[in-house]
């Protein structure tokens, strides 16, 4: 099978994203340029050496600068990439516009709703309930500032996830912490009752923004973003940072943020059962138990710049999440598309007609939830990084890989996944020598056993959950065998979902299990990520409420509160935890990610740098040292897999986009159509 | 009789009561509760975990004692209203359950006749002919359908019947009986046949056994020297006193088919009370658990009700005061 969709699209982006930048780039230092000239004297010698060291103080200035080009550079871009031999990504633009259905004629498409994860939504309010059932049905029926799209001809050089506009203009970037947003006349409220049609304006943004904040678990990290939040006469919101926020574009365009929701449907109740929004699908109906459906809206105010998207006339999203029932479905037709898993690929590769082409059947998504092994750093032996280390070095990634990922399209994730464009592939030489910690190397992993005082191996209990689903399972056993040939004597014990959340998931481990360690555990940590800031703050920061490394209270000066909590009197058989020691995250005993003053230096770091490439080099010096610290020891990537029967048609028909965030109903769902006639010819 | 049916019609009540208790102090002991579920997707930014179990504990009125809860819970319920999901307020449990109650109910009635119909002569055959080879395999068989779990059957039927034989994919959404008979039908007769066969293989064992008990019996050779035809003796005499002891084991089967209807609900994507039941476990969503379990357990206590009472009906002998 030939290399193919996600990472071909990925080079071919990121060569226009390079051309992006370097027409920004251009632009920006062009904008300094005339600055400098603006200032010009006679005296060359002083004028240079007062340049300099104006450049220097001024720094981030220049990188607001480049900023405020943004909007004008993306147009140079456009052009930029153009001239610059993209021949490609224009022939395909063309060849979508005179591939597009009719407006209307997109057929109707039925698909489960999260695949293999479908399930009811509890509400159909975003505000009300975080889970992913609830957020990635908001993508369908409302709009927002920015939205994430696939494919956009416009992509921030600061942002990770593409963006385009929603119910605002791309945004004008005035400084590092002023961004002001100028709404869309042209957008409308859907054209049913009770909201008939009216046009979306300034009052209702404010109205939604005010209900966000006083609901949504989520305005809590929108607020310790941004600090206010202002909306003027002219149809301009300003939006101030507290400080500069590199992906603060990417949290607008979120899917789990700010959608516009009517005050209309809040106060007549309908909220969580009836949403009506100003997105690209019309609620019709919610069966629980049996599917979503909606239809699409003919004024979506996207849809004019689209060719008339949405093209599918309805969309059925099922709650069916068998993944036998799916996968004959779709073989028959009666399902057109599905978010599978890499599980099941081979099951689905055996099910499809022999003379389905299998490089347009299959789509395969980079991972982007970071998982592996996890521990409590203050007990032996886990606080020690020299068996964090040998853990990795023991495990076979590719042996793992070939045991669970039939689709030969999976791989390793750093710390923070598989994050595009910012993850850097442990097995690249870019990597660079801190690879090594990734690599099966028993050798070296015994040589740091015997160094950290455990030349036998340790035998352990690995906590975790089964309610993931067969195919985690599958990985943990893989993970588990991989590395016993080392001497991790290694055993499940599953938990309950809700014990398993409420217990080791929070890093609350039991002491001590018959004598074996228990202070270890598998499994995934984080979903729906867009940026790997999403995992910095959630994951690894010291200021995160999840706390998945263990009390929350992990600092030098309660060390000795903590380490009465740590072991509860009760840590017969371990070597107390040095007191003295305990909180320097760099020795080899106490402490976590949580304490880690360079980890914490580093996160800040990235955070204030506005240019994506500089960024990018950060986060990837951020994974290098994640390797050397092991605070999780990752596991293997496997991709997400979608199938699309050969009538599911996207403009760009070689390469279908699908989208991984939430923001799918938004960003993809729109712009698909099912060629009616070739599905009656093939079922 | 009616005096029978009164008190224990009367006896619902303590029993119920003794349910919820139990069922509301079992979620209570279980580890974990609701905001522990929330935590996996909580991004932990701007409050604690302990502030965020604060407010979300105070808003869903978890912060109460559970004698309180439970109190208001029972206040209400008496009232007709069970509630409303601690998820979130898409709709109340009343809707919940109206909507899905029929549904499960049905896939029950249909197990139940498909279970019926093929266990009765079958274990009848299987006794008349006792140790012929159609006695062994139908006993096989019986053996089997104990012994196959539930969720594999159906998963073989999925993956390797239906593309075998070439059988139309089952519908992917679901239409009441009402909406679309044909449709509703097509959905359900899989899980119907796979959950009938399962409780197929306990009652045509049973069946069989009573039956060769009864065939020994006095009254039946008279039959036979009266000069009765085998069927008649079978079916009119042998039959319907075989029959008593296999109605208990129906009415107890039907209590057993809510939980295997929760297998089957969830392969086969039927909205019904088994499906929502076990999403309500797994995220401690008290109010959905307990109304879910005031209906299963109304329906155990009537179901054997009825099952006694007809006992009158099958058995003349039998007479309630």
């Amino acid at each position: 099978m030939s290399e193919r969709n996600y990472w071909q699209r990925m080079r071919r982006r990121q060569l226009s994203r390079r051309a992006l930048l370097g027409a920004s780039a251009r632009a920006g230092v062009g904008a300094a340029g005339l600055a400098l000239v603006g200032c010009g004297d006679d005296d060359d010698d002083g004028q240079q050496a007062a340049a300099q060291v104006q450049q220097q103080d001024q720094q981030q200035q220049q990188a607001m600068q480049q900023q405020a080009q943004q909007q004008q550079a993306q147009q140079a871009a456009q052009q930029a990439a153009q001239q610059e031999g993209d021949d490609q990504d224009a022939a395909m633009q063309q060849q979508a516009v005179s591939a597009l259905p009719a407006p209307g004629a997109g057929g109707t498409g039925v698909s489960p709703y999260v695949g293999l994860s479908s399930g009811d939504p509890p509400t159909l309010d975003p505000y009300e309930n975080l889970t992913y059932r609830t957020q990635i049905g908001s993508a369908y029926h409302y709009a927002k500032l920015i939205r994430e799209v696939e494919g956009a001809p416009g992509i921030s050089p600061i942002n990770t996830a593409e963006i385009s506009e929603d119910a605002s203009r791309l945004p004008e970037v005035i400084d590092a912490t002023t961004y002001v947003f100028n709404l869309r006349e042209d957008v409308h409220w859907h054209d049913v009752e009770p909201l008939n049609g009216r046009q979306l304006v300034m009052d209702d943004i404010m109205y939604t923004y005010d209900r966000f904040r006083e609901v949504s678990p989520n305005a809590a990290g929108w607020d310790k973003v941004v600090a206010s939040f202002e909306g003027g006469e002219d149809n301009a919101i300003t939006v101030g940072l507290h400080r500069p926020h590199a992906p603060f574009l990417t949290l607008a365009s979120s899917s789990q943020h700010l959608w516009f929701i009517p005050p209309e449907i809040v106060d007549d109740g309908t909220v969580a059962s009836r949403p009506v929004g100003a997105g690209p699908w019309i609620f019709e109906e919610f069966e629980p138990g049996v599917a979503l459906r909606w239809r699409r809206n003919p004024n979506w105010h996207i849809g004019n710049d689209t060719g008339g998207a949405p093209f599918q006339e309805t969309i059925t999203k099922t709650m069916q999440n068998d993944p036998n029932v799916i996968i004959q479905a779709i073989a028959d037709g009666n399902l057109d598309m599905s978010l599978l898993s890499a599980a099941v690929y081979r099951q689905m590769e055996d099910a499809i007609p022999d003379t389905y082409d299998l490089d347009r059947y299959f789509v395969f998504t980079p991972n982007t939830v970071p998982g592996g092994f996890y521990f409590n750093f203050s007990i032996p032996p886990w606080n020690d990084v020299r068996m964090r280390l040998a853990l990795s070095m023991a495990m076979d990634r590719d042996g793992v890989l070939s045991a669970t990922d039939d689709t030969g399209q999976g791989g390793w994730q750093s710390g923070i996944s598989q994050l595009p464009p910012f993850w850097l592939d442990p097995k690249s030489d870019e990597f660079g020598p801190n690879s090594q910690y990734f690599h099966l190397n028993r050798a070296e992993a015994q040589k740091l056993m015997d160094a950290a005082g455990y030349p036998d191996g340790v035998q352990a209990l690995v906590h975790n959950t089964a309610d993931y689903g067969a195919a985690t399972n599958n990985l943990y056993a893989a993970c588990i065998a991989t590395v016993a040939e080392s001497g991790f004597q290694m055993e499940i014990f599953s938990k309950e979902y809700a014990a398993y959340i409420a217990s080791i998931f929070r890093g609350n481990f039991p002491d001590q299990w018959d004598g074996e360690s228990s202070h270890l555990a598998i499994g995934p940590f984080y979903g729906g990520a867009t940026d790997p800031e999403d995992l910095f703050a959630a994951v690894y920061s010291r200021t995160s409420g999840r706390h998945n490394w263990g009390s929350s209270s992990r600092t030098p000066d309660n060390r000795d509160g903590v380490l009465a909590l740590d072991t509860g009197g009760n840590a017969e058989g371990w070597s107390p935890v040095d007191a003295d020691t305990f909180g320097h995250p760099n020795s080899a005993i106490g402490g976590g990610p949580e304490l880690d003053e360079t980890l914490h230096q580093m996160f800040d770091d990235q955070r204030a740098l506005l240019d994506l490439e500089e960024r990018i080099e950060a986060i990837n010096d951020i994974q290098r040292y994640l390797a050397e610290q092991m605070y999780y020891v990752p596991y293997v990537a496997t991709p997400g897999v979608y199938a699309f029967n050969p009538w599911v048609k996207q403009n760009d028909f070689e390469n279908i986009h699908p989208k991984t965030t939430y923001g799918w109903g938004g960003a993809f769902e729109p712009y698909v159509w099912m060629d009616q006639a070739l599905k009656d010819e093939l079922t | 009789m009616n005096q029978y049916v009164i008190r224990r019609l009367l006896l619902i009540i303590p029993t119920l009561l003794g349910v919820t208790i139990l069922v509301s102090l079992l979620v209570e002991l279980l580890p974990g509760d609701f905001v522990d579920t929330l935590l996996e997707e909580y991004t932990g930014q701007g409050e604690s975990v302990q502030e965020f179990r604060a407010r979300i504990e105070a808003q869903l009125g978890l912060d109460r004692p559970w004698h309180e809860r439970y109190g208001d819970w029972l206040w209400n319920a008496l009232q007709g209203d069970l509630g409303t999901s601690l998820q979130g307020s898409f709709r109340t449990v009343n809707e919940e359950l109206q909507s899905r109650i029929p549904v499960t109910m049905e896939l029950g009635f249909l197990a139940l006749v498909v279970g019926t119909i093929v266990a009765l002569p079958v274990g009848v055959i299987s006794a008349v002919r006792q140790d012929s080879a159609a006695d062994y395999i139908l006993r096989g068989l019986a053996v089997l359908a104990l012994a196959v779990p539930g969720f594999w059957l159906a998963v073989i039927v999925i993956s390797i019947v239906f593309p075998t034989l070439g059988l139309p994919a089952l519908p992917v959404t679901y239409s009441t009986p009402t909406e679309d008979l044909p449709e509703n039908l097509r959905k359900m007769y899989v899980p119907a046949i796979l959950l009938g066969v399962a409780l197929a293989g306990p009652m045509m064992r049973l069946t069989r056994g009573e039956m060769l008990e009864v065939l020994r019996q006095d009254y039946v050779r008279t039959a036979r020297a009266k000069g009765l035809q085998e069927n008649a003796v079978i079916v009119q005499h042998a039959m319907r006193n075989a029959l008593i002891p296999v109605l208990t084991v129906i009415g107890l089967q039907a209590s057993l088919l809510i939980g295997g209807s929760v297998i089957m609900e969830s392969i086969f994507n039927l909205p019904g009370m088994g499906l929502k039941m076990i999403e309500a476990l797994k995220r401690r969503d008290i109010p959905i658990v307990m109304g879910i379990m005031v209906v299963i357990a109304l329906f155990v206590i009537v179901v054997n009700l009825v099952v006694d009472l007809a006992y009158s009906l099958v058995d003349p002998r039998i007479r309630y005061s």
